[in-house]
């Protein structure tokens, strides 16, 4: 008997359709392509017929994919793209591709973690189903409550992107997408909650979008989530998000008690004030402006007068702070070809002997190359960590 | 010095991994070196196919690879059924005991042809030893480091195979070709190769031999 006759057929086919469903191929092409009748590969997919060694060898290859991917044991299989289907244009190639790269990291990461025994925090705040009535009077209590909860009492979020991924255990990537897509947001029981945010866009941009992925996750959380900059917010799930953010970030007490500080003894309110105050709540100039007109601390219409009369430059804001300018990190941590979490756990993985070039390759979907170079910069102790003694406690 | 290394019999086929056929490609010599052994030499289809994913990766060694099978350096060969069963049990299993398609199949046409496995890869190689004692395994630098391809290359084109391999290949380099390995490229060059222990890279030549800090478990 072959090992393979010893997988049910059931699960063999299954992760097959899921191989096929993350290539983007429909099963009419992928039959045809792998010389086989459609009502076959239907068959195996549905588990009624068993695949025959040399048939898998074809598919895999198909999809892109291998043999040991698709049926090594602790491999991921979750395809989150059908997920999205009500959401994508099967023409906007720029969100396919946003979700088939938070799908790709995440399935990655889970299973480095798996295979090195990564226990993850799993520290989720309850969720907040919308109920009747005003959703952004629901926001701003439950911001204030998970606030509460996560110890930030009436302070700005200076990194939300670690507070999401350490506190709450929400996996965070930071990556280049092209278009308009500034945040995407899926929850799978194996992944738990991901959050893709666009390393295009400026630091205060994106902190704007994961705090209201961070809304998404609060309220709806089985529902996955794709943020565009030209979206129109008319539906109750997205002002609630929006209405998240704000209250989130900038908190109304928080928010009058700065402006107090930092306009005390002004005669006007000025370009200074706008940048001290986006400055230490870590959002962009706009942000601040807007939240600072909802709350009737300043005249409506005054970020339109400051957009018609010359803006609020970024050589006036470094002018304003200085060296309390921030370095945006997360660029630089995009232009790698994985994230450096996923190279940490790779070569621990590969150094361990857990896992193969190869198999880590396909995982990342890196060149043998690419992967060598990770491996590499990652060796600053020697030969791996060769000679040192064990300085965990 | 070259550690004593082992030289395949002349009628013994070598069957060479991605990982080998990338670093020869890298060396710029990669004909050159084949040549040098008068053994046979193939790649199994499903290696193949791995190389070419790596063209969407923006890698030549594909063509690379073609234009050494057009030149009959090397033939592409398949797992017949009985391969297929050692292949089978190699990729399908827990994440620790199997290998992805290239290596496994690697493996599994050696073993069942009795030729030689030239592969790169540590995990592969310690599977090997536990799971087929008999296979006989090379690396890549086994290879630079043969007679018959120090005496075909030469000093000066052997040094710069091995820096290129190093440099634009990453290659890995087994712990017992390490001082050989930087006495051919020198001190000074081993700084620019990644790829060598750090230990080794970026200390100074000393009395002391910093290899002696590497443990047994390096490649």
């Amino acid at each position: 008997m072959n090992i393979i006759d010893t997988i049910p057929s059931s699960l063999v086919g299954e992760r097959l359709r899921l191989a096929r469903e993350n290539a983007g191929i429909n099963q009419a092409k992928a039959a045809k392509a792998a010389g086989l009748a459609r009502t076959t590969l239907v068959a195996i997919e549905q588990g009624k017929r068993r695949a025959r060694l040399p048939e898998l060898q074809t598919l895999v290859r198909l999809y892109d994919s291998s043999i040991n991917s698709v049926l090594r044991e602790e491999a991921i299989h979750v395809d989150l793209v059908p997920r999205f289907r009500k959401l994508l244009d099967t023409s906007d190639s720029a969100a396919n591709s946003a979700v088939t790269v938070i799908s790709n990291l995440a399935k990655a990461e889970v299973e480095l973690e798996n295979i090195l025994g990564i226990k993850r925090v799993r520290n989720y705040p309850t969720e907040r189903p919308l109920l009747p009535g005003d959703v952004r009077v629901q926001a701003e209590q439950d911001a204030a409550e998970v606030r509460t909860r996560l110890g930030l009492g009436n302070g700005p979020v200076k990194d939300i992107i670690t507070l999401l991924e350490m506190e709450v255990g929400i996996r965070v990537y930071i990556r280049r997408v092209d278009g308009n897509i500034s945040g995407v947001f899926a929850y799978d029981e194996k992944l738990g909650p991901c959050i893709l945010l666009n390393a295009n866009h400026p630091r205060e941009r994106r902190t704007q979008s994961a705090a209201h992925e961070f809304g998404h996750f609060m309220a709806t959380r089985s529902e996955p989530e794709i943020l565009e900059t030209n979206e129109r917010f008319n539906s109750r799930e997205e002002r609630y998000a929006i209405a998240f953010a704000k209250a989130f970030l900038t908190p109304a007490r928080a928010v009058m008690q700065q402006f107090q500080e930092v306009t005390a003894g002004s005669e006007k309110f000025s370009r200074r004030h706008i940048i001290i105050l986006a400055h230490f709540f870590g959002v962009s100039r706009e942000a601040i402006v807007k939240r600072l007109e909802e709350l009737a601390l300043i005249k409506s219409g005054t970020w339109d007068w400051f957009e018609t009369n010359g803006g609020i430059t970024d050589v006036q804001a470094r002018q304003v702070l200085g060296d309390l300018s921030l370095v945006d990190v997360g660029k630089a941590d995009a232009d790698r070809p994985t994230t450096l979490r996923l190279n940490l756990l790779a070569s621990e993985a590969h150094t361990r002997g857990l896992l193969s070039e190869g198999q880590l390759c396909r995982l990342l979907g890196l060149d043998r190359v690419e992967l060598r170079e990770i491996i590499g910069s990652l060796d600053v102790e020697g030969g791996g960590t060769n000679g040192a003694p064990n300085l965990f406690a | 010095m070259v550690p004593p290394i082992f030289s395949p019999k002349p009628d013994t086929t070598l069957t060479l991994d991605s990982s080998v056929v990338i670093n020869l490609d890298a060396s710029g010599q990669g004909r050159a070196v084949l040549s040098a052994f008068k053994n046979p030499i193939v790649v199994v289809d499903v290696v193949e196919t791995e190389i070419g994913r790596g063209n969407r990766q923006r890698r030549q060694d594909k063509a690379a690879l073609d234009a050494l099978v057009a030149a009959g350096t090397i033939a592409i060969t398949s797992l017949d059924e009985d391969a297929i069963q050692i292949f089978e049990s190699l990729v399908i299993g827990p994440a620790l005991t199997t290998l992805d398609d290239g290596e496994a199949a690697t493996i599994a046409y050696a073993v069942h042809t009795g030729s030689v496995a030239v592969i790169d890869e540590r995990k592969a190689t310690t599977l090997v030893r536990s799971r087929f004692p008999q296979l006989v395994t090379m690396s890549t630098v086994d290879m630079f480091a043969s007679d018959s391809v120090r005496s075909h290359l030469g000093y000066d084109l052997l040094k710069e195979a091995v820096f290129m391999a190093l440099v634009h290949g990453r290659m890995q380099v087994p712990k017992i070709y390490l001082n050989w390995v930087i006495e051919l490229i020198g001190q000074e060059r081993a700084i620019q190769c990644l790829s060598l222990p750090s230990c080794l890279r970026l200390t100074a030549p000393s009395d002391q031999n910093p290899i002696q800090h590497l443990n047994d478990s390096g490649l």
